[in-house]
């Protein structure tokens, strides 16, 4: 009976709010969109959040899945990801809590051969065969116990071995690595989950791995994974490590290190070490994008309430009406809440189909494997659609409140008193435009640094610079002759061959230097070079002179440093003093030139001391060619035909010096175009909101512009009338983010070791974005009442 | 049975310093079954008199006994179930709810009241028949014309069944041949029982009451 009367009053509703939005279409849409909008730029942003705090849960273990890392005291690093092979497996056996070690090399780029399928890949990693047994990495083929059990065994992912074996079962198949050597393929991995923080295309079993350091317990090329004991702790495993290294190592060498454990899922947001496995995010990020993904939520919500209050007064004689017939406040509120839940309902639909229309445009910069529809999605669809509900449930709360206050006798005169909520929901417009403003200039700070990080002049040239790898033996120890013949090709202007490049591969190796006991050394990088690098570089020289062949001394025995290492040796007159680096079997040096500071890494760090050196032949990994600016294509079109000569087993392949770096920033670049992106949404669903808002505001004044005109006033002066009230409360809103921004993003910019100076442009271009966008909303409503009959608006009365 | 009984009520409205009276010391008795006629010119409190007397509006001063009951200072609750149950409205502009049929403005207040709906449908159909438009339950207001909208609101007023229905001009916006139906209506309701106080401008409607009171500036003509 009761269920029964309830139900008949939820139809009852439905029909009168589903025939209201249909003849107020323009309202309803409006309402609609913004929230619809809103709700999208949620879902996107969440997904986003939701995908990044996921990384690495897929693991069945992962909770007791720890990373071995270590901070080094006097290093020129503070912290470093990975760890020297034995101390992984003097762990397994000492560290009764560790159950399973698994330890991972990263592989040079190879080239992978099978028949007349030859490719480049970079995807490779030398792991133990535990690695099955730590890691839920499920193998569709092979035996997980044994696949990378012995030397020269290789497992690989589905798609990589579709790429080489098409159709055909891999396993019990050959690859051939650099035209030499002959791995045997014994499994199939299922592809790595993007939710990684390290992904791979093939796994070569860690016995195949022969570098003759593997066993040195000071040489830091291992990244070793812990699988624990059920119940065990990280810090009763932490607290064996002092004793551990000590058993093993001379006290003074394990005293440097300051081991640590990191959780596996924290590692993909909280890590950021040196030499890390692949590129980490960021848990600021997650906090930045969630507030941000709120902030437009509430926009949206405001929004909702702040159109269903104002036509609250098209409703008043409804409330008037109800009330007369007996309808209590309550049920009258019920029925506004549930128009306001219902609307939301409908505006989740929406946004769903917003979402998946704008997905693929998200998704190069927020995750390439986002989805949005799937079995996997269901519960996180859930408490999305939960939190639309919320929303419309939140919003339809003031407007419940004013519309069942009406007094019956005002509201049936049509002069309904209880909307004295005027002065909040110009509050609120105000909140709406400061939020816009502040993600705008937000935005345009992002991306002030970003192109100032680009503009910067890093200390040399790195416009028109290729880069190509060597990649034969053969041609490593006679670069020499690879050089003069490359640079015999029209277009190019220098050439230079070098162990390692500035954008963050330089080294860290131990070093002496004249008068420095060593542990009172800086810690120092290094760039491993030949005779044209500086030059080829376009390096400035503050004092002395580059690597040059008139000094065959200059092979083993001569150094370079920068201003800043000269700076932090304290060496007024760096010239002729000496330097030393055994392992790189370079001698007393004297230094013979200082190069003006240039920035070797991101602009995110300060500039380092760092030396130069010259690399014997079997270090040079890369060559460096400067090119004409015109003709590229040419160029490397004759660059390519000269280098089948010179190697024919290997394939061309270059990269652009300038591209290299620009990478350094993606992260920054996909923040500031995220940012762009919900700043976009956030201004376009507030102007809604101010489009609606002004219509009703017009609305509410057609008897005075009615007069207004009868008296004589022009056109003109009736739009101005009607937008200086917007104009005031989007300057105000404007005027209230302005410093806040500031603020916030002074700090952010303090990530940067070299940032740009928050300049007044992103400030006005932000403050131009706003007004423009809130008069056009604004502008034409009133436009439309002030074009109106005069007689109309009267005769309204 | 006496169903009103008003003593000394006095309604103003306050601007700053100033009070504006509407009503001033009003002191009126209705018996169940009278059909009251309030007469005067524009301005003189008719509206604001009805108002307070659907307690629809409460008055500044005086006392207000409906039925056997004090109903000054009720709560908000206990004033619903008195226009569910007790009183019907007829407006000068009908306000009929726009996004309804004529059907289901029929049905609001049997749905306000918690009425099953077999007994609500047959009560809504019962109106229909007998208010003659049976032809157009599936309309809505707009695509009605005023006598016909007007006949709604008469019929909306009186299918909760209620003691006292009261008119706020209630042929003022429709034609004569419109409004006589109109007071034909009401003169049925009245034989039936109903208590009536209607409002308006004109003699002949007030000669289908059975008494009238002039109201003058706030004044009540004795």
């Amino acid at each position: 009976m009761r269920a029964r009367n309830m139900a008949a009053m939820a139809a009852h509703y439905l029909k009168t709010a589903w025939r209201k939005a249909r003849r107020e279409k323009a309202t309803a849409a409006i309402n609609l969109a913004g929230l619809a909008v809103g709700l999208a730029c949620v879902i996107l942003t969440a997904l986003y959040v939701r995908h990044e705090l996921r990384f690495d849960r897929y693991h069945a273990r992962a909770d007791r899945i720890v990373r071995l890392v270590t901070g080094v005291r006097g290093g020129a690093y503070e912290a470093i990801a990975k760890v020297p092979g034995p101390w992984g497996l003097a762990a397994l056996r000492e560290i009764p809590e560790i159950e399973r070690v698994t330890r991972f090399v990263l592989m040079n780029e190879v080239l992978v051969g099978r028949g007349e399928v030859r490719a480049y890949e970079n995807g490779g990693m030398y792991a133990d065969a535990s690695v099955f047994e730590v890691f839920s990495f499920p193998l569709l083929r092979g035996d997980p116990a044994t696949a990378l059990a012995g030397p020269g065994t290789v497992v690989l992912t589905e798609s990589f071995a579709r790429r080489f074996f098409g159709a055909e079962d891999p396993v019990g198949g050959t690859l051939t690595f650099d035209t030499k050597t002959d791995y045997l393929v014994t499994g199939v991995v299922r592809d790595v989950p993007a939710e990684s923080h390290f992904t791979f295309d093939f796994l070569v079993s860690l016995e195949t791995y022969a570098n003759p350091m593997r066993d040195d317990w000071k040489w830091n090329q291992f990244y070793t994974y812990f699988l624990l004991k059920d119940g065990a702790s990280p810090a009763a495993v932490l607290e064996k490590f002092p004793d551990l290294l000590g058993r093993h190592m001379a006290a003074a060498d394990a005293s440097v290190y300051d081991v640590r454990l990191q959780k596996l899922t924290d590692i993909h947001l909280r890590s950021h070490l040196f030499r890390e496995i692949q590129p980490n995010s960021d848990i600021a990020n997650v906090y930045i994008f969630s507030a941000v993904a709120l902030l437009v939520l509430a926009i949206a919500g405001i929004n909702f309430m702040n159109l269903t209050t104002a036509r609250a007064l098209a409703r008043a004689k409804e409330v008037g009406v109800r009330k007369a017939v007996g309808a209590s406040r309550r049920q009258l509120a019920r029925q506004f809440l549930g128009e306001s839940v219902l609307m939301s309902a409908v505006a989740y639909a929406v946004s769903l189909g917003v979402a998946a229309l704008l997905l693929p445009a998200f998704r190069p910069f927020a995750g390439r494997s986002l989805i949005l529809f799937g079995a996997s999605q269901a519960g996180f669809l859930a408490a999305l659609a939960g939190l639309a509900l919320a929303v419309g449930f939140a919003a339809g709360l003031y407007p419940a409140f004013v519309l069942s206050a009406f007094q019956p006798t005002d509201a049936l005169r049509g002069q309904a008193r209880g909307l004295r909520g005027d002065a909040l929901r110009k509050g609120l417009v105000v909140f709406q435009f400061a939020a816009s403003a502040f993600l705008l200039v937000a935005t345009g700070i992002v991306r002030d640094q970003i192109r100032f990080v680009q503009a910067k002049r890093l200390g040399f040239d790195l416009d028109q610079m290729i880069v190509v790898p060597i990649r034969d033996d053969a041609m490593r120890s006679g670069y020499q002759t690879a050089k003069r013949e490359l640079l015999s090709v029209p277009g190019v202007l220098s050439a230079s061959a070098s162990g390692n490049l500035p954008g963050g591969s330089d080294w860290g190796v131990p070093y002496e230097a004249e008068g420095f006991a060593p542990d009172r050394l800086p810690p120092m990088r290094q760039l491993l070079v030949d005779e044209d690098f500086v030059a080829t570089y376009r390096f400035d020289l503050a004092a002395g002179r580059g690597f040059s062949r008139d000094h065959p001394t200059d092979a083993a025995s001569a150094a370079m440093i920068n201003e800043e290492a000269a700076r932090q040796l304290g060496w007024a007159d760096p010239l002729g003093r000496t330097m030393a680096v055994p392992v790189l079997r370079h001698g007393p040096s004297p230094v013979v030139g200082v190069i003006r500071d240039f920035h070797f890494r991101s602009l995110r760090e300060k500039i380092g001391p760092i030396m130069v050196l010259m690399a014997s032949p079997e270090m040079m990994t890369v060559l460096s060619l400067r090119v004409g600016a015109d003709r590229m294509a040419e160029t490397l079109a004759a660059l390519e035909r000269k280098w089948r000569e010179l190697d024919p087993a290997h394939p061309f392949s270059y990269s652009f010096l300038d591209e290299r770096f620009a990478r350094l920033y993606e992260r920054e670049r996909h923040t500031g175009t995220l940012l762009l992106f919900v700043a976009g949404l956030a201004v376009f669903v507030a102007c809604l909101g101010l489009f609606g808002l002004a219509a009703y505001a017009a609305g509410k004044r057609t008897k005075e512009i009615g007069i207004r005109k009868a008296v004589g006033a022009s056109a003109r002066s009736i739009v101005v009338l009607l937008s200086r009230d917007f104009t005031r409360l989007i300057a105000v809103g404007y005027l209230v983010a302005m410093p806040l921004a500031f603020w916030l993003m002074g700090r952010w910019l303090e990530r940067f070791a070299y940032r740009t100076s928050i300049g007044a442009g992103p400030f006005l271009a932000a403050g131009l974005v706003v007004i423009a966008a809130g008069w056009l909303a604004v502008g034409f409503q009133s436009v439309r009442a002030a074009r109106s009959n005069p007689t109309d608006a009267l005769r309204y009365e | 049975m006496r169903l009103i009984e008003m003593r000394g009520v006095t309604k103003w409205y306050s601007s700053g310093a100033v009070r504006t009276f509407v009503l001033r010391n009003i002191d009126l008795d209705v018996e169940a079954g009278e059909f009251l006629t309030v007469m005067g010119p524009s301005g003189a409190g008719k509206s604001t008199l009805l108002h307070i007397l659907g307690l629809l509006d409460s008055p500044s001063e005086g006392s207000y006994r409906f039925g056997d009951r004090d109903v000054l200072g009720l709560t908000e609750r206990e004033l619903t179930e008195i226009h569910k149950n007790d009183v019907g409205f007829v407006f000068q502009s009908y306000h009929l709810i726009d996004e309804l049929t004529v059907f289901e403005n029929l049905e609001t207040p049997l749905l306000y009241k918690k009425v099953k709906a077999s007994v609500r449908k047959a009560r809504v159909c019962d109106m229909l028949d007998r208010f003659r438009i049976v032809g157009k339950k599936d309309l809505f207001p707009n695509q009605l014309s005023g006598g016909q909208q007007q006949r709604v609101a008469v019929a909306r007023a009186v299918i909760a069944e209620p003691r006292l229905i009261l008119a706020d001009e209630p042929t003022g916006n429709l034609s004569s041949k419109e409004g006589a139906e109109i007071m034909d209506i009401f003169r049925e309701l009245h034989a039936a029982g109903t208590t009536i106080i209607q409002v308006t401008h004109s003699e002949k409607n007030a000669a289908c009451g059975t008494r009238i009171v002039r109201l003058l500036d706030g004044w009540m003509e004795k």
